[in-house]
Protein backbone atom coordinates (compact mmCIF):
# COMPACT_ATOMS: atom_id res chain seq x y z
CA UNK A 1 0.00 0.00 0.00
CA UNK A 2 1.42 3.67 -1.18
CA UNK A 3 0.77 6.14 1.64
CA UNK A 4 1.40 9.49 1.41
CA UNK A 5 1.79 12.22 3.72
CA UNK A 6 1.44 16.14 3.16
CA UNK A 7 3.19 18.24 4.92
CA UNK A 8 2.76 21.77 4.06
CA UNK A 9 5.85 24.04 3.58
CA UNK A 10 7.51 24.82 6.89
CA UNK A 11 5.94 22.62 9.20
CA UNK A 12 6.91 19.96 11.25
CA UNK A 13 10.00 17.92 10.13
CA UNK A 14 9.53 19.08 6.34
CA UNK A 15 12.48 18.39 4.04
CA UNK A 16 14.87 20.56 2.23
CA UNK A 17 17.34 19.52 -0.47
CA UNK A 18 20.03 20.85 1.93
CA UNK A 19 22.30 18.54 4.37
CA UNK A 20 20.71 18.98 8.23
CA UNK A 21 23.17 20.10 10.10
CA UNK A 22 22.59 19.86 14.28
CA UNK A 23 24.27 19.08 17.41
CA UNK A 24 23.49 15.90 19.56
CA UNK A 25 24.88 16.22 22.98
CA UNK A 26 28.77 17.88 22.08
CA UNK A 27 28.74 16.30 18.56
CA UNK A 28 27.95 17.78 15.19
CA UNK A 29 25.68 15.77 13.25
CA UNK A 30 25.10 16.04 9.78
CA UNK A 31 22.92 13.94 7.98
CA UNK A 32 22.30 14.04 4.10
CA UNK A 33 19.02 12.62 3.39
CA UNK A 34 20.11 12.72 -0.42
CA UNK A 35 22.74 10.94 -0.32
CA UNK A 36 21.73 8.33 2.45
CA UNK A 37 21.22 4.89 1.39
CA UNK A 38 18.02 3.33 2.36
CA UNK A 39 19.56 0.96 4.58
CA UNK A 40 21.60 3.70 6.31
CA UNK A 41 17.68 5.73 6.06
CA UNK A 42 16.25 2.57 7.98
CA UNK A 43 18.88 2.24 10.42
CA UNK A 44 17.95 6.03 11.19
CA UNK A 45 14.68 5.09 11.33
CA UNK A 46 15.18 2.19 13.70
CA UNK A 47 17.35 4.38 16.42
CA UNK A 48 15.06 7.43 16.70
CA UNK A 49 11.57 6.59 15.73
CA UNK A 50 11.85 2.92 18.15
CA UNK A 51 12.22 5.14 21.41
CA UNK A 52 8.87 6.92 20.63
CA UNK A 53 6.69 3.93 20.60
CA UNK A 54 5.88 4.15 24.48
CA UNK A 55 4.87 7.99 24.14
CA UNK A 56 3.10 6.83 20.68
CA UNK A 57 1.07 3.79 22.18
CA UNK A 58 -0.18 6.36 25.51
CA UNK A 59 -1.10 8.92 22.95
CA UNK A 60 -2.94 6.33 20.74
CA UNK A 61 -4.80 4.95 23.75
CA UNK A 62 -6.35 8.31 24.88
CA UNK A 63 -7.13 8.53 21.08
CA UNK A 64 -9.27 5.39 20.48
CA UNK A 65 -9.64 4.69 24.38
CA UNK A 66 -9.06 0.67 24.18
CA UNK A 67 -5.56 -1.08 23.81
CA UNK A 68 -6.55 -2.83 20.75
CA UNK A 69 -7.40 -0.28 18.58
CA UNK A 70 -4.29 1.87 19.91
CA UNK A 71 -2.17 -1.02 19.36
CA UNK A 72 -3.02 -1.05 15.87
CA UNK A 73 -3.18 2.57 15.34
CA UNK A 74 0.42 2.84 16.25
CA UNK A 75 1.55 0.28 14.01
CA UNK A 76 0.26 1.75 11.04
CA UNK A 77 1.56 5.48 12.55
CA UNK A 78 5.06 3.31 12.37
CA UNK A 79 4.28 2.09 8.83
CA UNK A 80 3.35 5.23 7.74
CA UNK A 81 6.25 7.49 9.32
CA UNK A 82 9.01 5.03 7.93
CA UNK A 83 7.22 5.15 4.25
CA UNK A 84 7.60 9.13 4.58
CA UNK A 85 10.89 9.25 6.41
CA UNK A 86 12.37 10.73 3.34
CA UNK A 87 10.20 13.95 3.55
CA UNK A 88 11.87 14.21 7.93
CA UNK A 89 14.09 16.97 8.35
CA UNK A 90 16.78 15.66 11.01
CA UNK A 91 17.13 17.61 13.63
CA UNK A 92 13.53 18.62 13.87
CA UNK A 93 11.27 17.55 16.53
CA UNK A 94 10.86 13.53 15.33
CA UNK A 95 8.37 13.12 17.91
CA UNK A 96 6.22 15.87 17.28
CA UNK A 97 6.07 14.93 13.52
CA UNK A 98 5.25 11.17 14.45
CA UNK A 99 2.21 12.59 16.51
CA UNK A 100 0.98 14.55 13.79
CA UNK A 101 0.71 11.18 11.30
CA UNK A 102 -0.72 9.66 14.30
CA UNK A 103 -2.92 12.30 14.69
CA UNK A 104 -3.88 12.43 10.78
CA UNK A 105 -4.32 9.03 10.48
CA UNK A 106 -6.44 8.20 13.41
CA UNK A 107 -9.05 11.46 11.99
CA UNK A 108 -8.88 10.43 8.61
CA UNK A 109 -8.87 6.47 8.76
CA UNK A 110 -9.10 5.36 11.68
CA UNK A 111 -12.19 6.73 13.83
CA UNK A 112 -14.50 5.55 11.06
CA UNK A 113 -13.65 1.80 12.04
CA UNK A 114 -13.10 2.36 15.79
CA UNK A 115 -14.74 -0.09 18.05
CA UNK A 116 -15.66 2.21 20.39
CA UNK A 117 -18.87 4.85 19.76
CA UNK A 118 -17.93 7.61 17.87
CA UNK A 119 -16.86 10.32 20.23
CA UNK A 120 -18.22 13.88 20.16
CA UNK A 121 -16.30 16.54 18.91
CA UNK A 122 -15.57 20.28 20.12
CA UNK A 123 -18.09 21.13 18.27
CA UNK A 124 -20.56 19.26 19.47
CA UNK A 125 -20.45 20.50 22.90
CA UNK A 126 -23.17 21.69 24.11
CA UNK A 127 -23.26 25.17 25.20
CA UNK A 128 -24.76 24.63 28.28
CA UNK A 129 -22.15 22.42 28.83
CA UNK A 130 -19.76 24.87 28.65
CA UNK A 131 -21.59 27.58 30.72
CA UNK A 132 -21.60 24.50 33.76
CA UNK A 133 -18.49 23.89 32.83
CA UNK A 134 -17.22 28.14 33.05
CA UNK A 135 -19.63 28.18 36.32
CA UNK A 136 -17.87 26.20 38.42
CA UNK A 137 -14.38 26.57 37.30
CA UNK A 138 -14.20 30.54 36.52
CA UNK A 139 -12.52 30.76 40.14
CA UNK A 140 -8.73 30.12 40.63
CA UNK A 141 -8.23 25.89 41.61
CA UNK A 142 -8.28 26.38 45.61
CA UNK A 143 -6.15 24.62 47.44
CA UNK A 144 -9.10 22.30 49.25
CA UNK A 145 -10.31 21.62 45.87
CA UNK A 146 -6.64 20.79 44.63
CA UNK A 147 -5.91 18.70 47.59
CA UNK A 148 -8.71 16.85 47.11
CA UNK A 149 -7.98 16.26 43.17
CA UNK A 150 -4.55 15.01 44.19
CA UNK A 151 -6.09 12.37 45.90
CA UNK A 152 -7.72 11.35 43.13
CA UNK A 153 -6.30 7.81 41.68
CA UNK A 154 -4.50 7.60 38.21
CA UNK A 155 -7.26 5.31 36.93
CA UNK A 156 -9.95 8.86 37.74
CA UNK A 157 -7.83 10.50 35.42
CA UNK A 158 -7.44 8.53 32.44
CA UNK A 159 -11.52 8.17 32.75
CA UNK A 160 -12.47 11.80 32.88
CA UNK A 161 -9.57 12.54 30.01
CA UNK A 162 -11.59 10.15 27.78
CA UNK A 163 -14.98 11.61 29.23
CA UNK A 164 -13.91 14.70 27.47
CA UNK A 165 -14.42 15.59 23.74
CA UNK A 166 -11.74 14.49 21.61
CA UNK A 167 -10.92 17.62 20.11
CA UNK A 168 -10.75 18.91 23.81
CA UNK A 169 -8.50 15.97 25.02
CA UNK A 170 -6.06 16.11 22.78
CA UNK A 171 -5.13 19.71 23.02
CA UNK A 172 -4.67 18.72 27.29
CA UNK A 173 -3.10 15.53 26.16
CA UNK A 174 -0.25 17.03 24.44
CA UNK A 175 0.10 20.28 26.53
CA UNK A 176 0.14 18.52 29.94
CA UNK A 177 1.30 15.01 29.07
CA UNK A 178 3.58 15.31 26.14
CA UNK A 179 4.12 18.66 27.72
CA UNK A 180 4.20 20.09 23.53
CA UNK A 181 4.29 23.88 22.75
CA UNK A 182 1.24 25.45 21.58
CA UNK A 183 3.03 25.92 18.16
CA UNK A 184 3.57 22.33 17.89
CA UNK A 185 0.07 21.04 18.89
CA UNK A 186 -1.20 23.53 15.92
CA UNK A 187 1.11 21.36 13.72
CA UNK A 188 -0.06 18.24 15.12
CA UNK A 189 -3.70 18.77 14.81
CA UNK A 190 -3.49 21.24 12.17
CA UNK A 191 -4.94 24.36 13.76
CA UNK A 192 -4.07 27.98 14.15
CA UNK A 193 -2.42 28.60 17.73
CA UNK A 194 -5.93 30.01 18.91
CA UNK A 195 -7.74 27.36 18.43
CA UNK A 196 -5.42 25.13 20.50
CA UNK A 197 -5.43 27.68 23.25
CA UNK A 198 -9.24 27.74 23.47
CA UNK A 199 -9.36 23.90 23.50
CA UNK A 200 -6.50 23.32 26.00
CA UNK A 201 -8.44 26.43 28.14
CA UNK A 202 -12.26 24.66 27.98
CA UNK A 203 -10.40 21.19 27.87
CA UNK A 204 -9.05 21.62 30.90
CA UNK A 205 -12.25 23.23 32.77
CA UNK A 206 -14.59 19.82 31.49
CA UNK A 207 -11.38 17.75 32.88
CA UNK A 208 -11.43 19.85 36.51
CA UNK A 209 -15.41 19.39 36.35
CA UNK A 210 -14.96 15.77 35.95
CA UNK A 211 -12.67 15.59 38.67
CA UNK A 212 -14.37 17.55 40.91
CA UNK A 213 -17.21 15.25 40.40
CA UNK A 214 -15.31 11.88 40.92
CA UNK A 215 -13.88 13.78 44.08
CA UNK A 216 -17.11 14.60 45.08
CA UNK A 217 -18.29 10.86 44.35
CA UNK A 218 -15.39 9.32 46.59
CA UNK A 219 -16.33 11.60 49.38
CA UNK A 220 -12.79 13.96 49.01
CA UNK A 221 -13.84 17.49 48.49
CA UNK A 222 -16.46 17.33 51.36
CA UNK A 223 -13.51 15.59 53.56
CA UNK A 224 -11.24 18.65 52.33
CA UNK A 225 -13.23 21.42 53.07
CA UNK A 226 -14.46 20.37 56.24
CA UNK A 227 -10.60 19.74 57.15
CA UNK A 228 -10.07 23.40 55.69
CA UNK A 229 -12.81 25.13 57.63
CA UNK A 230 -11.60 23.62 61.01
CA UNK A 231 -7.99 24.23 60.47
CA UNK B 1 -11.74 44.31 28.75
CA UNK B 2 -15.16 43.13 29.63
CA UNK B 3 -13.95 39.48 29.75
CA UNK B 4 -10.89 40.55 32.42
CA UNK B 5 -13.08 41.06 34.77
CA UNK B 6 -14.65 37.38 34.63
CA UNK B 7 -11.65 36.25 35.36
CA UNK B 8 -11.26 37.33 38.40
CA UNK B 9 -11.70 34.96 41.50
CA UNK B 10 -14.80 36.02 42.88
CA UNK B 11 -14.02 35.87 46.60
CA UNK B 12 -10.85 33.91 46.48
CA UNK B 13 -8.66 36.53 48.21
CA UNK B 14 -7.60 40.00 47.81
CA UNK B 15 -6.31 38.92 44.37
CA UNK B 16 -8.45 41.95 42.65
CA UNK B 17 -5.56 44.34 41.80
CA UNK B 18 -3.30 44.96 38.41
CA UNK B 19 -0.46 42.52 39.20
CA UNK B 20 -2.87 40.05 40.42
CA UNK B 21 -4.84 39.97 37.40
CA UNK B 22 -2.22 40.49 34.85
CA UNK B 23 -0.83 37.10 36.54
CA UNK B 24 -3.93 35.29 36.65
CA UNK B 25 -4.40 35.61 33.18
CA UNK B 26 -1.01 34.76 31.85
CA UNK B 27 -1.51 32.01 34.47
CA UNK B 28 -1.48 28.77 31.66
CA UNK B 29 1.04 30.43 29.10
CA UNK B 30 3.00 30.62 32.44
CA UNK B 31 2.90 27.11 33.52
CA UNK B 32 2.83 25.70 29.61
CA UNK B 33 6.10 27.50 29.25
CA UNK B 34 4.80 29.46 26.32
CA UNK B 35 6.39 32.98 28.46
CA UNK B 36 9.32 35.22 26.97
CA UNK B 37 12.28 35.19 29.29
CA UNK B 38 10.88 38.76 30.89
CA UNK B 39 7.42 38.35 30.77
CA UNK B 40 8.12 35.10 32.78
CA UNK B 41 10.25 36.63 35.22
CA UNK B 42 7.64 39.69 35.91
CA UNK B 43 5.23 36.54 36.84
CA UNK B 44 7.47 34.93 38.70
CA UNK B 45 9.02 37.89 40.99
CA UNK B 46 4.50 38.70 41.15
CA UNK B 47 4.05 35.19 42.16
CA UNK B 48 6.99 35.56 44.93
CA UNK B 49 5.36 38.62 46.62
CA UNK B 50 2.04 37.37 46.08
CA UNK B 51 0.99 34.46 48.53
CA UNK B 52 -2.67 33.78 47.46
CA UNK B 53 -1.92 34.08 43.48
CA UNK B 54 1.38 31.88 44.87
CA UNK B 55 -0.74 29.02 46.01
CA UNK B 56 -3.36 29.30 42.88
CA UNK B 57 -0.44 28.83 40.41
CA UNK B 58 0.72 25.75 42.47
CA UNK B 59 -2.68 24.54 42.37
CA UNK B 60 -2.95 24.66 38.84
CA UNK B 61 0.52 23.09 38.67
CA UNK B 62 0.07 20.19 40.81
CA UNK B 63 -2.86 19.38 38.57
CA UNK B 64 -1.03 19.73 35.51
CA UNK B 65 2.09 17.33 36.94
CA UNK B 66 -0.93 14.68 38.17
CA UNK B 67 -2.68 14.62 34.73
CA UNK B 68 1.03 14.18 33.28
CA UNK B 69 1.68 11.50 35.95
CA UNK B 70 -1.89 9.90 35.43
CA UNK B 71 -1.35 9.30 31.81
CA UNK B 72 2.25 9.27 30.49
CA UNK B 73 3.35 6.59 32.26
CA UNK B 74 1.75 3.86 29.69
CA UNK B 75 4.08 1.61 28.15
CA UNK B 76 3.81 -0.17 24.53
CA UNK B 77 2.64 -3.62 25.12
CA UNK B 78 5.10 -6.43 24.42
CA UNK B 79 3.34 -7.82 21.33
CA UNK B 80 2.82 -4.31 19.66
CA UNK B 81 6.66 -3.99 20.65
CA UNK B 82 7.46 -7.31 18.87
CA UNK B 83 5.29 -6.68 15.65
CA UNK B 84 6.74 -3.64 15.56
CA UNK B 85 10.08 -5.01 15.63
CA UNK B 86 9.30 -7.52 13.31
CA UNK B 87 8.06 -4.71 10.48
CA UNK B 88 10.98 -3.17 10.93
CA UNK B 89 12.77 -5.98 10.45
CA UNK B 90 10.80 -6.58 6.72
CA UNK B 91 11.81 -2.71 6.28
CA UNK B 92 15.48 -3.59 6.34
CA UNK B 93 14.99 -6.39 4.30
CA UNK B 94 13.80 -4.96 1.54
CA UNK B 95 16.69 -1.63 2.30
CA UNK B 96 19.03 -4.28 2.06
CA UNK B 97 17.73 -5.58 -1.19
CA UNK B 98 16.50 -8.73 -0.35
CA UNK B 99 13.48 -10.06 -1.84
CA UNK B 100 9.85 -8.96 -0.77
CA UNK B 101 8.67 -12.64 -0.49
CA UNK B 102 11.76 -13.06 2.19
CA UNK B 103 11.02 -10.27 4.22
CA UNK B 104 6.83 -10.82 4.15
CA UNK B 105 7.79 -14.25 5.04
CA UNK B 106 9.23 -13.38 8.06
CA UNK B 107 7.03 -10.58 8.91
CA UNK B 108 4.51 -13.66 8.72
CA UNK B 109 6.36 -15.68 10.91
CA UNK B 110 6.94 -13.80 13.46
CA UNK B 111 3.79 -12.61 14.36
CA UNK B 112 1.98 -13.88 17.56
Amino acid sequence: MLVTTQFAPGSIGSVSALPSHFMEGDELVVIDVESETPEERTERFERDALPLLDALYAAALRLTRNPDDASDLVQETVERAYKSFHQFKPGTNLKAWLFRIQTNNYINNYRKKQRQPLQSSADDVEDWQMAQAESHTSTGLRSAEAEALDQLPDGDIKEAMASIPEDFRLAVYYADVEGFAYKEIAEIMGTPVGTVMSRLHRGRRLLRDQLTEYARERGFVKDAISTEATS
Amino acid sequence: MSDEATKLPAGAGPCTDGPCTEAQQHLWDYLDGELSDGDCAKIKAHIEECPPCAEMFENEAKLKEKVHRACGCESAPQALRSRVMSMIAAFKLEACGGSKAEASEQEVSQRP
